[in-house]
């Protein structure tokens, strides 16, 4: 089974041009929101080592306290030694964000769960 | 505390220069999304999966070698998350919080078991080799 290394929520997930390193733009995990229901563009940052062969990816988009999936992702990763490691990311366009609450995002291999992050929707608090 | 005011891009390097890093990233794409209105709509009663299969326990300890079956049911406002064949079970409020709780219940009967395996009856025996055969320490 593949490893989950890390999964990150950010804004965005660009790789320099000039040496390949990857550069995740604005991580969070906590949504301020001043209505519901809103929508949020997000990006999915993954890394996965020890694994071997094809996989089917899917990264579900996840309302905790229903369990309804609200949106999906999918994409085939090949993995040529399990000594390696893959860093892969989703840009998903504004996702919906229904009410306040948890959601989490679910990484899935070949059907099988290997794990997820979270991001909690709050009302933002008015000042004064 | 410094600010940065600028980010400048280094020059593209050289052939002959060493690189940190250069592997591409793998982009997935988004396959299915509904709308706000069906979001909304979608979400006046719990869905939960009848199963799914398990790649990770939550335990850096530990390894999923073989998944492990996880069937989910409602019980009063619980969700009950069990692996029949592990004879665990997870409880809570909602399906990430019953796998959660199962999860750590596999992490903490795999070392209670691998410590008293010179004293298991045949049941746990028998947990404990599915057990081995699921989930290996890390090295």
């Amino acid at each position: 089974m593949p490893v989950l290394v890390a999964v990150l929520i950010c804004d965005a997930a660009v790789a320099d041009p000039s040496s390949g390193k990857k550069n995740l733009i604005g991580i969070f995990d906590q949504l301020n929101v001043a209505r519901f229901p809103t929508q949020w563009p997000v990006t999915i940052y993954m890394k996965l080592t020890d694994a071997e062969g094809f996989y089917k990816m899917e990264v579900r988009y996840v309302q905790v306290s229903s369990g309804q999936v609200l949106a999906k992702a999918e994409l085939e990763s090949q993995f040529t030694s399990r000594l390696v490691s893959a860093d892969l990311f989703v840009p998903f366009p504004p996702l919906p964000v229904p009410s306040e609450g948890r959601y989490e995002f679910q990484i899935w291999a070949n059907e099988v769960y290997l794990g997820g992050t979270f991001m909690n929707a709050v009302q933002r608090k008015t000042q004064g | 505390m410094a600010q940065v005011t600028e980010i400048q891009r280094f020059p593209p390097q050289k052939a002959d220069e060493e690189v940190a890093h250069e592997r591409d990233f793998v982009r997935g794409v988004p396959a299915g999304l509904l709308s706000l209105e069906a979001a909304i709509i979608a979400i006046l009663d719990l869905v939960l999966p009848d199963e799914i299969l398990l790649g990770t326990v939550r335990d850096g300890r530990l390894r999923v070698r073989v998944p492990i079956r996880v069937r989910f049911r409602r019980e009063d406002q619980h969700v009950v998350a069990e692996a029949a064949e592990l004879d665990e079970f997870g409880f809570g409020a909602n399906l990430s919080e019953a796998l959660a709780d199962l999860q750590d219940a596999i992490g903490e009967l795999y070392f209670t078991l691998e410590r008293e395996q010179g004293r298991l009856g045949p049941d746990l025996r028998r947990v404990w080799t599915v057990l081995q055969q699921k989930l290996m320490r890390r090295l």
